[in-house]
């Protein structure tokens, strides 16, 4: 049985009451739902058939939220290790450790500390201006879960920065030790660097997603 | 229907393989294709289908078209570079697994 355009419509309207808000998503199911149905020998009462896949669709954004999430998690590893096999970075680590070891003895604790933290600074504010001025906008992270979680690429480098914070609160002598900082401050640097490279790469990958599906369902 | 949960360790294979030979294809496509090729055998259900579908294509093996095929939009599945590749090595992969099970199950039957 063929089933009708406001048919369709009523179908996008329920799956969006039913929390399923993303357009990526929502697409998919539509069709798949539809194409099921038509396909029906004996077919049953849409509302009915549309009532009883409900929990499945609800479960299909779930595994897809999921799925890019851990997939942006682990991008976000692989670019690190690229970025880790660069010779200029490489080059910029080794300089790095030697300025931090040759200015020691002239700052104070503090301008040490600030000197440290300065790069992994700088990628913060990247990270921030990046978000503010991303080209996703709120239509755009409310209309692709890929869009959605896109952001929290940045999570796991500011977690770091933080926990640096938290570290010179219980043990201020080991924060200052230079073999443990100076390892922690590349290692938190790198990561932030590599997010902003995967945001970048990303966001270019989902607005043109986004644009599509947006051009096509006017 | 056989017994699913052996086929299940294959099912990206066989998604890879299915858009390898068919070029592109949608989901509900992918499920009767597969139930047409096994003769009913082998089911694919949604539930496993579109997990599998969107975890390969955030791997970056798989990339999606979107057409309007009569009154909505259709996402259709198709390889990417990287996913020509891969199923070249998982199919490899899959068959050196069969050979295995051949020789452990009837050890004077192979498939070589």
């Amino acid at each position: 049985m063929k089933l009708t355009q406001e048919n369709i419509q009523q179908l996008d309207k329920r799956l969006q009451v039913s929390g399923i808000k993303y357009l990526d998503v929502r697409v998919e199911l539509i069709d798949h739902l539809v194409t099921e149905y038509e396909a029906m020998d004996n077919a049953q009462d849409w509302n009915l058939f549309v009532k009883n896949r409900l929990p499945w669709c609800k479960k299909v954004m779930k595994d897809k939220s999921k799925t890019t999430h851990w997939s942006y998690q682990r991008s976000l590893w692989k670019t690190f290790f690229e970025i880790l096999k660069e010779t200029r970075v490489l080059f910029g680590i080794i300089f790095f450790i030697g300025l931090m070891f040759f200015i020691r003895p002239w700052l104070t604790d503090g301008q040490y500390f600030m000197a440290l933290i300065l790069p992994m600074l700088t990628f913060l504010i990247w990270q921030i201006a990046l978000m503010v001025k991303n080209g996703l906008g709120k239509e755009k992270r409310n209309s692709c879960i890929s869009a959605k979680y896109l952001f929290n690429i940045f999570a796991l480098p500011n977690l770091i920065l933080y926990l640096l914070n938290l570290l010179l609160q219980l043990n201020r002598d080991l924060v200052l030790n230079q073999f443990f900082i100076i390892p922690y401050v590349i290692f938190g640097s790198l990561l932030g660097l590599a997010a902003i490279r995967l945001f970048k790469k990303k966001r270019d990958v989902v607005i043109a997603e986004y644009n599509k599906l947006v051009q096509y369902s006017l | 229907m056989a017994n699913a949960k052996l086929y299940k360790g294959s099912l990206n294979t066989i998604i890879l393989k299915l858009l390898d030979e068919e070029g592109k294809m949608y989901g509900y496509e992918i499920t009767q294709k597969v139930k047409q090729l096994t003769k009913g055998e082998l089911q694919i259900t949604e539930g496993a289908l579109y997990p599998a579908l969107h975890k390969l294509e955030a791997e970056g093996l798989l990339d999606v078209e979107v057409a309007k095929v009569d009154n909505r939009l259709r996402k259709y599945y198709k390889l990417t570079d990287r996913g020509t590749k891969e199923t070249v090595n998982r199919l490899a992969e899959l068959e050196d697994f069969i050979r295995s099970m051949q020789q452990l199950i009837n050890p004077k039957w192979s498939i070589q």
